[in-house]
């Protein structure tokens, strides 16, 4: 007897094919970007520029290459500096969970400047490294290294018993156990690590790029203020906003692709 | 964070062809310091620090590498002076006024929305618009809205808090175990007792968490707030202050600031944790039976 | 129509919920009475809706059509007249073990003191003095169902429904639990609803055991269970129970092979 009938109850039609929740969100966004508007259109002064004036500038940016030129410089300084911490960090938590003595003398230092903010060493890192990419990058590099390590810490502590000793038993080798055993199971917290990390990126590149610097997107919405632009200021923090939402996209799909064997990837 | 003893090891064996009392001794020893951490974190840092003083002692570092005992007299220094404390003082005040702003108001939003489904679905969609522009950016916008004053910078701090606390205590409702809420349910609990004696103290956990990753976030916005668009002398905060000294090359007082800035973020981070430990009591010791 | 007589009363009820866009028909036509004061079992394949029906009685659910009764009237929402014991015993782990079983009781109205003072007669009933004051974290699992037990008789309901209670633990910890609760069960003399995938468990425990078909799920068989009361070590090695345990199984196993069987061919077409 069959027991399952592909029937839609008649109540659910419209929700089975837009979700209602996702409506629902919709509909939050909806909201609060009319919410603006409306106080854009209300004020009538130039403070809160409307969602056509932003728009507008936003397209001229675009056009002119100014947006192109400085979200370049920004996201080539980010993601140097997030691809260092990820692989020290991969490199430090693999040690970390090999070896109970180095994790013994890193873990609580870990924990105890885990409340410091780095950003409070960029002034020191301009006196060493200068006022260029390289302070930023370290300073990006030195905050993102915190979640990379934990991750791949915890990732390559995650490897169950059983294996440990699997691996053991057949023989295998140093490099071999960390290569074919600890990465690939390491890999979701590690990717996860890289999903707290890189917002963490956005922020300390765009802060230090606020700071006495000619270039960059963070130098971009110094200028508009400086020039009075709120559209100007507006118009960056739609392509910040844009583009953190796309690198976390980018990095789920990275995840399906990498971490293939994991069918509900619940990121 | 405990670790599982490891199979035995060379090492051990080595030690145990020799006498055994002695290895017994040894392994306890041995076994207590890989166990308990800090003394090798300890012993660890002390030899940096004292190799750090030796090179300094030896002039081999530049002007600005101060040597760790300077670092300690200078912060003393200002601290007798006057000029430490005014500036703790601002700063203090701007981050925690964020932090409670922001937190606080995380956490209820973040209640309701696990709550109610509907208007947390509505709630959630917004939040997720604002989630990945780093709220840093939002300052020169709230600055040419309402000047570099205290309170664009407590308004930056507190949205910067906001979302991690949110995101936590919405997930943590949400995920609540359905049967703890049919326990309720079963007793004729009613919506506000269910809520704040059943909901808020599962959840508990997970939202603390949450303000622990606010409260260092409000620790660096105050920070960045500070140093983009510094206020003067004593209005400029630790911040401020940290970065006018690396300016103007009063090496001594950077150092000593962050120093002060160091302590403190630790400081506070111990107490919540400290705090929040001390309120999950029950759950922690259901955690630690689980393994 | 109507009985006065019965106590609790399923009344030809279907049951049908939508999940993820599929329906699944949990309980079809299923219908039938229990006494006051009796120890009902229920067995069968997995997914035949023991659960389901378990949620409506404690009215978590409701019936897609049919009722169900209890003392003659309709069950609107969950109440203290029902007690539910889960698998897992869902105890509250910020608070104590005495806490736990006294919170109902505060609900409910009662005075601290008084609630106290009850919690820990239940706990000594249940066979848990001495662990008032731990958190549950730190009993095992058999003590930690104790205790969600004498917190859902501390509801005094008139039912108590039970979730595959023991079927989270131990087989050892298994058998003492069912002795403990036969125990309790005659000391009370509660109305209980008990679902198990254990026959020999259905059989030591039940006055009577129904056996569930495979999902869309249906009363196939009502079987009285005859042994003497109280139970305890010597029913269990009464050769009647092979009997019962033999014939409750063909039963069971008809119902999980015509399921089987229903599934291959829809796989196979």
């Amino acid at each position: 007897m069959a027991d399952f009938t592909l029937v839609r109850p008649a109540g659910l039609a419209l929700s089975t094919l837009v979700s209602a929740e996702g409506m629902r969100r919709l509909l939050g966004v909806t909201l609060l970007v009319g919410a603006y508007e409306l106080v854009a259109q209300g004020s009538g002064n130039r403070l809160t520029p409307s969602l056509s004036v932003i728009g507008e500038r936003l397209w001229f940016d675009l056009t002119s290459g100014t947006l192109w030129y400085h979200a370049q410089l920004t996201l080539f300084r980010g993601f140097t500096g997030l691809a260092i911490a990820v692989v020290a960090g991969i490199v430090i938590g693999i040690l970390m969970a090999r070896s109970r003595w180095v994790d013994a003398a890193l873990q609580p230092l870990l924990g105890a400047t885990y409340p410091i903010p780095r950003l409070a060493l960029y002034p020191l890192l301009i006196l060493i490294l200068g006022l260029g990419a390289a302070s930023k990058i370290s300073l990006v590099a030195m905050e993102c290294v915190y979640p990379m390590t934990l991750a791949a810490y915890a990732g390559a502590r995650s490897v169950s018993k059983d294996q440990q000793w699997l691996t053991r038993n057949v023989g295998a080798g140093w490099w071999r156990t960390v290569r074919d055993v600890q990465i690939p199971a390491a890999l979701p917290a590690i990717l996860t690590g890289l999903r707290v990390a890189s917002p963490i990126m956005l922020v300390v590149i765009i802060v230090t790029e606020m700071l006495g610097e000619s270039r960059g997107l963070g130098f971009m919405i110094q200028q508009s203020r400086s020039f009075f632009e709120p559209e100007g200021v507006m118009a960056v923090i739609v392509v910040l906003g844009v583009l953190g939402f796309v690198l976390d996209r980018m990095i789920v799909a990275l995840s399906r692709v990498l971490v293939f064997w994991e069918r509900k990837v619940k990121l | 964070m405990k670790q599982t003893s490891p199979p035995a090891d060379r090492s051990a064996k080595a030690a145990a062809r020799q006498a055994p009392e002695r290895v017994s001794r040894v392994v306890a020893v041995r076994e207590w310091m890989l166990d308990q951490q800090w003394p090798v974190a300890l012993t660890f840092t002390s030899v940096v620090v004292a190799v750090w003083q030796l090179v300094v002692d030896a002039g081999a570092l530049p002007a600005y590498l101060l040597s760790p005992w300077a670092i300690l007299a200078e912060t003393y220094g200002m601290l007798e002076s006057g000029e430490l404390l005014p500036l703790v003082e601002v700063s203090m005040k701007r981050e925690f006024s964020g932090f409670l702003l922001g937190a606080g108001l995380g956490v209820f939003a973040g209640l309701v929305a696990g709550v109610a489904r509907w208007t947390g679905d509505v709630i959630d969609g917004a939040v997720s618009l604002l989630y990945p522009v780093p709220k840093i950016a939002l300052l020169p916008i709230f600055a040419i809205w309402l000047g570099f004053s205290d309170t664009t910078r407590i308004l930056v701090i507190a949205l910067a808090c906001f979302f991690p606390a949110y995101l936590n205590a919405q997930s943590a409702t949400r995920s609540v175990d359905p049967h703890v809420v049919a326990v309720a349910r079963n007793a004729e609990s009613g919506k506000l007792r269910t809520i704040f004696q059943v909901l808020l103290p599962a959840a508990l956990p997970r939202i603390l968490v949450g303000v622990r990753t606010a409260l260092a976030l409000s620790f660096i916005m105050m920070f960045a707030t500070e140093v983009i668009g510094a206020g003067a002398g004593a209005q400029a905060g630790l911040g401020g202050r940290t970065f006018a000294a690396g300016t103007n090359g009063d090496y001594d007082v950077l150092w000593a600031a962050l120093l002060t800035i160091a302590v403190l973020g630790v400081t506070l981070d111990t107490t919540l944790r400290v705090l929040s430990a001390r309120v999950t009591r029950g759950a922690a010791k259901e955690m630690a039976s689980h393994g | 129509m109507s009985s006065e007589s019965s106590f609790l009363r399923f009344e030809n009820v279907e049951k049908r919920f939508a999940r993820r866009g599929k329906v699944i028909h949990a309980l079809t036509n299923t219908s039938f009475e229990v006494p006051q004061g009796q120890f009902l079992t229920v067995v069968g394949p997995s997914g035949c809706g023991k659960s389901t029906m378990l949620n409506l009685i404690g009215a978590f659910d409701r019936p897609t059509s049919g009722s169900v009764l209890l003392e003659g009237r309709p069950l609107a929402k969950p109440g203290r007249d029902r007690g539910m014991v889960f698998q897992t015993a869902t105890l509250f782990p910020w608070k104590t073990v005495e806490a736990n079983v006294a919170w109902p009781m505060l609900v409910g109205g009662m005075r601290k003191k008084e609630a106290k003072a009850r919690a820990r007669e239940l706990l000594a009933l249940v066979g848990l003095r001495g662990f008032e004051t731990s958190y549950p974290g730190e009993l095992s699992g058999g003590m930690r169902q104790r205790a969600a037990i004498a917190r859902t008789l501390g509801l005094e309901p008139k039912v108590l429904l039970m979730d595959e209670p023991f079927g989270a633990l131990d087989a050892q910890t298994r058998e003492l639990m069912q002795e403990e609760l036969s125990r309790i069960w005659q000391a009370t003399g509660i109305t209980v609803v008990f679902i198990t995938h254990d026959i020999n468990e259905a059989v030591f425990l039940g006055d009577r055991c129904l056996v569930m078909s495979a999902r869309p799920g249906r009363v196939v068989a009502d079987i009285p269970i005859e042994l003497e009361r109280p139970r305890g070590e010597a029913t269990k090695r009464d050769p009647r129970m092979a009997d019962y345990h033999a014939q409750l199984w063909e039963l069971v196993r008809n119902e999980v092979d015509g399921a089987a069987q229903a599934t291959t061919g829809r796989a196979a077409s």
